[in-house]
């Protein structure tokens, strides 16, 4: 039995941040030891509970801490070891060069959802001993990215370590040739990706595994309908599938039908909006009893 | 009389082992030139985003960079042969 | 920035990638890239004007000016990082004429495709007992290349089974001799050249290391054989039995041959200067090569070796075809009237086909005087030759392939690069050249002055190379590349122009068009040369030679 891990996912603008909060405020109530961790680099935890928050996790409630993650510092960290990993190795004039490099890299396409992933890994490390972790992720695009990263990653490293396989075997048959026995030096890289494909399936396992959630919400109107569909496809397409819908903030009854059509199969909850501004820890606490029947996903019970 | 003999004897020897390297040699040229193709692609395929090129996400990359600084010198050697082949093709191959 | 490597038993070091080896494994290695067929039919035809002649100029030839053009490029590539000729020739020259270096290195490979096919064709016409030991040569180098490089196993036993069995192919083949019929219509020499440059086309096509490596390995051990054969059975012959000269000594104008000057010079070019070695030198062996020092010995020496390849072809063709030589007549000729059959003109009894088994059936006869029948050493000897032509077939319409895919990319044929179509281009187009000579192969002699000029006007080239970079060194040495410069262009374009004035009279359409060709880029080539000697002087900055 480990931790569960809950994902909220979707358009920007739909409420994550403030459905994530009750839910974790939700499960801290009935007695599981919480943390919502804010991967969206818009920060709106800290305006929701009106409290600053940082890596270090700060205890709001009983059951409930809560963090946010510093992309940049993740990027920059991530920058710094390889740098220094790469001045251990390359001989003095190469590293000279590959300096230069190193500040274009800082702009790459990629790092982002990489200092995403390293932070996510972190999380679960220092997390581990806790029962819920609720994720309240970036908009869409930085949260396909985060999510398909393992996957795509998984396809270069696997061509990548079968064409160094036969790099290897040539060298052995050569060594064999021309010195009568196969002596080669262990290929480090062909190490490197192995282990490298194995921490991404790893990764990839925590997306799928049972105790894991992805919450996909929306709201009633169009736009962020069509996109939920297409995050629906998107995240199929990399073999992850979405645990629950939830509509935030409705309104009227418009498009209900529609939605629940298109999302039949997955369980269904409804937030209807709210009379005043979700605003701080008292507002939140007033809005769950608001609603008649609390469908706030919970870790052991269902949805209406 | 014995140390010219024995002069004798060690330059056959002496050819017997140049042949026998020479022979090993010819046997693995062209497979040798042919490894430092698919070395040059390895390398070009993960720090492909130093050239311009479609790479694996830049985490490959950078994970794999410590270790590959053969690889990144063999690329920069091999630009220069990437323009124009031809003596290598030529002297490789053996045509006469 | 150089990175060497791992000293192993002393006798070569290794890093992956970058190769630096001794100097004698890297002669080795220089040597037995450069022979070939080349050396061989060369000196077989030039015999004509005597073997004063041919002789002088394969000994004066090497030193002066082959080895000059040897040493040089590699050292000049040495110098350049590596580059190769048609790289540093842009520098040292002009960018015109790294275009035009496509242009010679496109028709040199045509014509030798061409011709090398026809060379087969020829031996397995006149020799059919070669012709199993030569096929069976593709098996056996499949299964060798199969044993060592996919399941690692000893080279050394495998490689003695391989070539153990290619010589019990080699005897077997008097008794399993195979003479192709004629087929619709075309004569046995023009089907043999159809299926030799089909062999070719597929073969190039396969991963080098299922049949051109180990082909080309077997090969190297038939050439020490067959090197170590001919110098034994000279010394035999010449003491033991009845070897005399019969090649009339100088002979500047024999009937129905063109004349010695210039068509000498154009060819014998391997044996004396051949212009792909600049190619070759300023490839690999630039790389790997320790310094400039073991240069002089890799360059001079494998140059003059191949010379003195050339000058065992000389005495077997001047002297050993004098031992007997059996026509198809069933007549048994000894002395001059054996040269002579082969020798009274250029195309008498069977063109090129004469003169090759001038060669074969000469030096055949010197190996008899070790105690081996003439028929076995006939097949040796004929398979040899072929063997090793076959090898170039293949090598160069790989590359041929390579340079047609540049062009086509350059002239926005992308089509052209297609290797399927690439190969068909390159052996098809050779295929057409070898039957504008007539299928029967009685005319393939003509192609090979024409081979011979365009791989002069490219020495003439890196000797003017040479010339100039030597002439920014300061005072009087640019004149030892610069006389063999100008004497290789001016013969090599007095040839071609003797040559256009016959093709124009026969009316051969196709090889006026590439002699005309080739003449105008072998002036254009002396113009530019001329252009940049007398240009105000120029400095040509270097690197500091590569050393360890």
């Amino acid at each position: 039995m480990g931790v569960n891990i809950r994902f909220f996912i979707g358009k920007g603008g739909v409420g994550k941040s403030t459905t994530s909060a009750l839910t974790a405020l939700n499960n801290a109530h009935l007695g599981h030891d919480t943390i919502l961790v804010s991967m969206d680099p818009a920060h709106n935890q800290s305006d929701i509970f009106q409290r600053p928050f940082t890596e270090k996790p700060k205890q709001v409630v009983r059951n409930l801490a809560v963090k946010e993650i510093d992309l940049d510092y993740w990027m920059a960290t991530y920058l710094k070891d390889t740098q220094a990993q790469l001045k251990k190795a390359y001989s003095y004039q190469s590293a000279f060069n590959i300096h230069s490099y190193y500040k274009i890299l800082k702009y790459s396409p990629g790092l982002e959802e990489y200092a995403l992933l390293l932070a996510f890994k972190n999380t679960l490390q220092t997390e581990k001993k806790r029962d819920n972790i609720v994720f309240d992720m970036p908009p869409t695009a930085l949260t396909m990215r985060f999510f398909s990263l393992p996957f795509i990653s998984l396809i270069w490293l696997k061509a990548l370590l079968k064409l160094r396989g036969q790099i290897y075997d040539k060298k052995g048959i050569i060594s064999k040739i021309k010195f009568g026995k196969r002596e080669i030096e262990r290929d480090k890289v062909k190490d490197r990706l192995k282990s490298l494909i194995d921490d991404h399936i790893q990764l990839q396992k925590y997306f799928t595994a049972d105790g894991t959630d992805i919450n996909l919400e929306l709201n009633n109107d169009h736009l962020s309908f069509q996109e939920a569909i297409r995050i629906r496809q998107k995240l199929a397409d990399i073999g992850i599938d979405i645990g629950r819908i939830l509509i935030n903030k409705v309104k009227n009854g418009e498009l209900l039908e529609e939605i629940t059509n298109q999302f039949n199969g997955y369980p269904i909850c409804r937030f209807p909006l709210s009379s005043g501004e979700l605003y701080g820890l008292q507002s939140l606490k007033k809005y769950t009893l608001e609603i008649p029947l609390f469908a706030i996903p919970n870790p052991v019970g269902e949805i209406r | 009389m014995v140390s010219f003999l024995d002069r004798i004897q060690r330059k056959i020897v002496t050819v017997f082992k140049t042949t026998d390297a020479v022979m090993r040699n010819r046997a693995v040229e062209t497979v040798e030139y042919e490894l430092e193709e698919l070395d040059n692609i390895f390398g070009i395929l993960v720090l492909g985003t130093f050239i311009g090129i479609p790479a694996p996400p830049i985490h490959i990359t950078m994970d794999l960079l410590p270790l590959m600084e053969r690889e990144l010198n063999l690329m920069l050697e091999k630009v220069s042969t990437a323009q124009d082949p031809l003596g290598d093709l030529f002297s490789v191959l053996g045509i006469d | 920035m150089r990175r060497i490597s791992v000293r192993i038993q002393g006798t070569s070091t290794v890093a992956y990638g970058l190769y630096v080896a001794v100097k004698e494994v890297n002669f080795g290695h220089h040597f037995t890239s450069i022979s070939g067929t080349g050396p061989i039919v060369g000196p077989a035809i030039a015999i004509i004007w005597g073997w004063v002649p041919a002789l002088l100029w394969v000994f004066l030839g090497s030193v002066i000016m082959g080895a000059v053009h040897d040493f040089g490029s590699l050292i000049i590539s040495m110098r350049n990082q590596g580059k190769s000729i048609s790289e540093y020739t842009a520098k040292y020259v002009n960018d015109r004429t790294k275009f035009l270096f496509f242009l010679i290195v496109f028709l040199e490979l045509w014509i030798v495709i061409a011709i090398f096919g026809l060379v087969i064709a020829v031996i397995f016409a006149m020799y059919p007992q070669s012709v199993l030991a030569v096929w069976v040569e593709v098996p056996i180098a499949i299964c060798l290349g199969y044993l060592i490089y996919k399941k690692g196993a000893n080279i050394i036993t495998w490689s003695i089974y391989a070539v153990l069995a290619m010589y019990v192919c080699v005897f077997l083949g008097p008794y399993l001799p195979f003479k192709m019929p004629a087929i619709a219509g075309i004569p046995p020499t023009g089907v043999w050249t159809i299926i030799l440059l089909a062999y070719g086309f597929i073969a190039s096509i396969l991963p080098v290391t299922t049949l051109l490596q180990p082909r080309d390995f077997i090969n190297s051990h038939q050439l020490v054989i067959a090197m170590a054969l001919l110098v034994l059975g000279v010394l035999f012959a010449a003491f033991g039995g009845n070897l005399e000269i019969v090649a009339p000594a100088v002979q500047t104008a024999p009937a129905k041959a063109p004349p010695m000057w210039p068509f000498l010079f154009i060819t014998i070019a391997c044996g004396a200067i051949s212009g792909f070695h600049a190619l070759v030198s300023s490839g690999t062996s630039a790389k790997q090569v320790r310094n400039e020092k073991d240069a002089l010995f890799v360059g001079y020496g494998s140059m003059l070796m191949e010379g003195s390849l050339a000058t065992l072809v000389i005495i077997a063709v001047a002297a050993g075809i004098g031992m007997g030589y059996t026509t198809k007549a069933g007549e048994t000729l000894t002395g001059v009237a054996a040269w002579t059959t082969h020798y009274a003109s250029w195309t008498s009894a069977a063109g090129l086909g004469s003169k090759i088994s001038a060669f074969v059936d000469g030096a055949a006869n010197m190996i008899m005087a070790l105690g081996i029948p003439k028929t076995f050493t006939l097949a040796i000897m004929a398979v040899f030759v072929a063997s090793f032509a076959g090898t170039t077939l293949d090598t160069a319409t790989r590359i041929q392939r390579y340079v047609i895919g540049e062009l086509g990319q350059g002239l926005k044929l992308n089509f052209l690069t297609n290797r399927y179509v690439a190969t068909a281009v390159a052996v098809g187009s050779a295929l057409i050249l070898a039957f504008a000579t007539g299928a029967s192969g009685k005319g393939a002699l003509k192609l090979w002055p024409l081979f011979g000029a365009v791989n002069q006007t490219l020495a003439a080239l890196a000797l003017i190379i040479i010339t100039l970079y030597l002439k920014s060194k300061g005072g009087w040495k640019w004149l030892v590349a610069g006389v063999p410069a100008v004497f290789m262009s001016v013969m090599t374009i007095w040839a071609v122009v003797i040559n256009q004035l016959k093709f124009g009279t026969t009316h051969n359409m196709l090889l006026q068009v590439v002699n005309l060709i080739i003449l105008v880029i072998a002036v254009w080539i002396l113009i530019e040369g001329l252009i940049k000697f007398f240009s105000p002087t120029h400095t040509t900055e270097e690197t500091a030679p590569v050393t360890t």
